[in-house]
């Protein structure tokens, strides 16, 4: 069966920026700083656009949730290979409170909308670590999910996934439709070339709201505060062993 | 019209007569890094009354190192007295990633770091203006810049460990300078340490040097005056950087690209630099790091800015479009983040680490005629076959600075010659075939004026 696919796509804060805790700690700052697309979810982008490559997929679907901006996620989106986007509008300040729970539902509305039957995104974002959308998402739907993937197989109506788990590599097969979160070994994305960029300006985005979709994006929870992770403090030499055994007995290690 | 043998005649005559410039190049390279045929001049010896000396003045007995090349700290508290009686030659050094032995002893010189002169003093977001002391390491200097939407006038693959000071004595270039231009021109300016241990303060702009002391300083790579402190003007970050590495497959495609993109780019083209398929695929099999391109015998990396990427897309492809229309399907890889245009600089960046992995290397940097370089490339290979384990150039295209590098196994000498690198201890030769001899005579009065005991970086740039 040809798979129709999601891939969701996070605008972050890039990867090689040095980020910096605003003043009043309500946040990082993001004025001005450069952003990009969330490595992860270029990972996921690849692994759609080869399964297109592979006639396995027919069409990928790429979406981003968040201010304007989110529509240049979606052009390096479509300049690797996606045929089409949709940027669900969210201005800001509204998007800095977006959760996960509300994108997981965001992402199924859409997913059945759409009719796709796989939906990858990556693991985790970089700004806020929370690896959950892609298991909310497959709960909502009541999809089987295949997290942490390092290597994905279509084998008719089901998925081999290799996973990444603490002790190795675990191997199981889902029926699709299901969810695939992308680990960072799955592959290594391409660079857009410059013709498909161009090719990319072309290609449609579809501009929607949450409200167009009937979902509630309200927060649960509350940032309190952000802050700096405490300096490093400076080590102290010994001169011997037995300096360095009273010294441990003194902090009571030992 | 030149007959077709004609020509075949002047390209051989004209190769062979650069090839036995590199023959004779490599002799001498051989000569010089033989300490033997080099004399060591009537300096004093370090004894254990200077060594006390020393320590008094560091205050710490930790900061004076008693073995090769270790180092005796803080240039600005000594008092020139103490030399006055004594002759010690000394060797400044900063982050010591000279390529021609400019920042290291000859003998037994005293190597003198700045490491520890790494204070920011004070920056201007107004003015633009970087107070430091000479020993601040370049990249740390671009992060404290770069927090206001600055960024300092040079850029080298060597930021994380080269110091500013280094990067003013020798008047470094880099991978901006099609940009920027020479980096004396940001200097406003420069506090350095005489021979005789006092301090000539030319930091602040609104005193007139006229001649301009601090322009003598800089470039001449310690012989003159030790730099200490640095003001420099550094310019506004534009918000977009965007860069394409193109697969070419042969030396006019090179060239082609390079006028092209001066047209479409003009004064926006931040850099452009060109490597071989040797290069390349050292570093892949060196270091693990992939070209994002396949093979292709050469590759050019074309980085432009402004406010707005669409704006550097656009251009990067009515480049594209044009090289295209002469040369037919062109393979390209565009950095559409910061972490992409860090990538895509990675495999040029570690061409020099993966060289020295293969073997012993000698690294020519050459200013040839463009059309004549990547000639000169081929025939080095084919002339030294076997005996090396690679040939291949690479540099920044649109300077005519290119660097061709031959890695030879089993090398029982050292030696590297290095260009836009400055002269230092290997190229002094050079100096004297290619400069008048009423030039050295100028040149060997300014020195001694500054330091008449030539304690100051000797056997370095001028020999005598």
């Amino acid at each position: 069966m040809a798979l129709r696919v999601l891939v969701g796509c996070k605008r972050v804060i890039d990867y090689a920026v040095k980020v910096r805790v605003k003043p009043d700690k309500t946040g990082v700052v993001t004025d001005g700083v450069k952003h990009s697309i969330n490595p992860f979810d270029e990972i996921a982008i690849e692994e759609a656009v080869r399964l297109k490559e592979k006639k396995i997929a027919s069409e990928v679907v790429a979406i981003s949730c968040g201010p304007k901006q989110c529509q240049e996620t979606l052009r390096t989106a479509l300049a690797m290979g996606a045929d089409r986007a949709i940027h669900v509008e969210i201005p800001e300040p509204q998007s800095n409170t977006l959760e996960p729970l509300g994108v997981a539902k965001i992402f199924s509305k859409l997913a059945k909308e759409e009719d796709v039957n796989l939906i990858i995104v990556g693991k985790q974002a970089i700004d806020d670590d929370c690896n959950q959308t892609g298991q909310l998402t497959a709960a909502l739907l009541d999809w089987p999910q295949g997290t942490f993937a390092s290597e994905i197989t279509v084998e008719g109506e089901h998925m081999k996934v290799i996973r990444e788990i603490d002790g190795g590599l675990e191997t199981i097969k889902v029926k699709m439709p299901a969810v695939i979160s992308a680990d960072l070994r799955l592959n290594e994305p391409r660079y857009a070339t410059l013709p498909n960029i161009m090719k990319a300006k072309k290609k449609k985005i579809d501009v929607k709201t949450p409200a167009d979709l009937g979902i509630d994006i309200s927060p649960r929870t509350e940032i309190l505060s952000v802050e700096d992770p405490p300096v490093r403090q400076a080590g102290s030499k010994v001169e011997d062993v037995s300096e360095l055994v009273g010294k441990l007995k003194s902090h009571g290690f030992i | 019209m030149p007959s077709y043998s004609s020509t075949l005649t002047y390209l051989a005559t004209s190769a062979r007569s650069s090839l036995r410039y590199y023959k004779h190049a490599i002799t001498q390279a051989r000569t010089y890094c033989n300490a033997n045929s080099m004399v060591r001049k009537e300096y004093s010896y370090v004894n254990q009354d200077d060594k006390n000396h020393f320590i008094k003045i560091l205050q710490q007995t930790s900061r004076l190192l008693d073995h090769k090349h270790d180092v005796a700290h803080y240039v600005t508290d000594w008092h020139g007295r103490y030399h006055d009686t004594s002759r010690l030659a000394i060797v400044p050094q900063g982050g010591n990633t000279g390529l021609v032995g400019g920042s290291i002893p000859v003998f037994d010189e005293i190597t003198l770091s700045t490491s520890l002169m790494d204070e920011i003093i004070d920056f201007d977001p107004q003015s633009g203006i970087l107070i430091c002391q000479a020993g601040c390491i370049l990249k740390n200097l671009h992060d404290h810049v770069n927090m206001y939407g600055f960024s300092m006038p040079i850029d080298l693959a060597a930021r994380g460990s080269c110091q500013i000071g280094g990067n003013l004595a020798t008047n470094a270039g880099g991978i901006h300078f099609i940009r920027y231009g020479p980096l004396r021109k940001y200097v406003t300016g420069i506090e350095v340490i005489l021979s005789n241990g006092d301090v000539l303060d030319m930091l602040s702009s609104t005193f007139n040097h006229i001649p301009d002391i601090k322009q003598l300083v800089i470039g001449t790579e310690g012989t003159l005056a030790i730099i200490s402190k640095v003001a420099i003007r550094c310019l506004e970050n534009p918000k977009c950087y965007n860069a394409a590495l193109l697969g070419c497959e042969s030396y006019d495609q090179i060239t082609s690209a390079l006028i092209i993109a001066r047209n479409v780019l003009g004064h926006t083209m931040s850099a452009i630099e060109v490597m071989d398929l040797p290069a390349v695929s050292l570093v892949k099999s060196k270091l693990g790091l992939n070209c994002p391109l396949s093979p292709h015998p050469f590759y050019v990396l074309i980085e432009t800015y402004s406010s707005d990427e669409n704006q550097n897309i656009d251009k990067l492809y009515d480049i594209l479009s044009l090289l295209e229309n002469n040369f037919g399907e062109v393979e390209s890889a565009v950095s559409l983040n910061q972490t992409q245009l860090s990538q895509l600089w990675t495999v040029r960046e570690h061409i020099t680490e993966a060289l020295k992995q293969d073997g012993h290397v000698y690294k020519f940097d050459v200013s040839v005629p463009i059309p004549k370089y990547f000639d000169l490339v081929g025939i080095m290979r084919n002339q030294l076959g076997s005996s090396t384990s690679t040939v291949c150039g690479f540099g920044h295209l649109a300077d005519g600075n290119k660097f061709l590098d031959i890695a030879i196994k089993d090398v029982k000498n050292g030696g590297s010659i290095s260009a836009e690198h400055g002269i230092g201890f290997n190229k002094t030769n050079l100096m004297y075939a290619s400069k008048a001899t009423q030039n050295i005579i100028t040149m060997k009065a300014i020195k001694d004026y500054f330091d008449p005991k030539g304690i100051l970086n000797p056997y370095k740039i001028l020999q005598g």
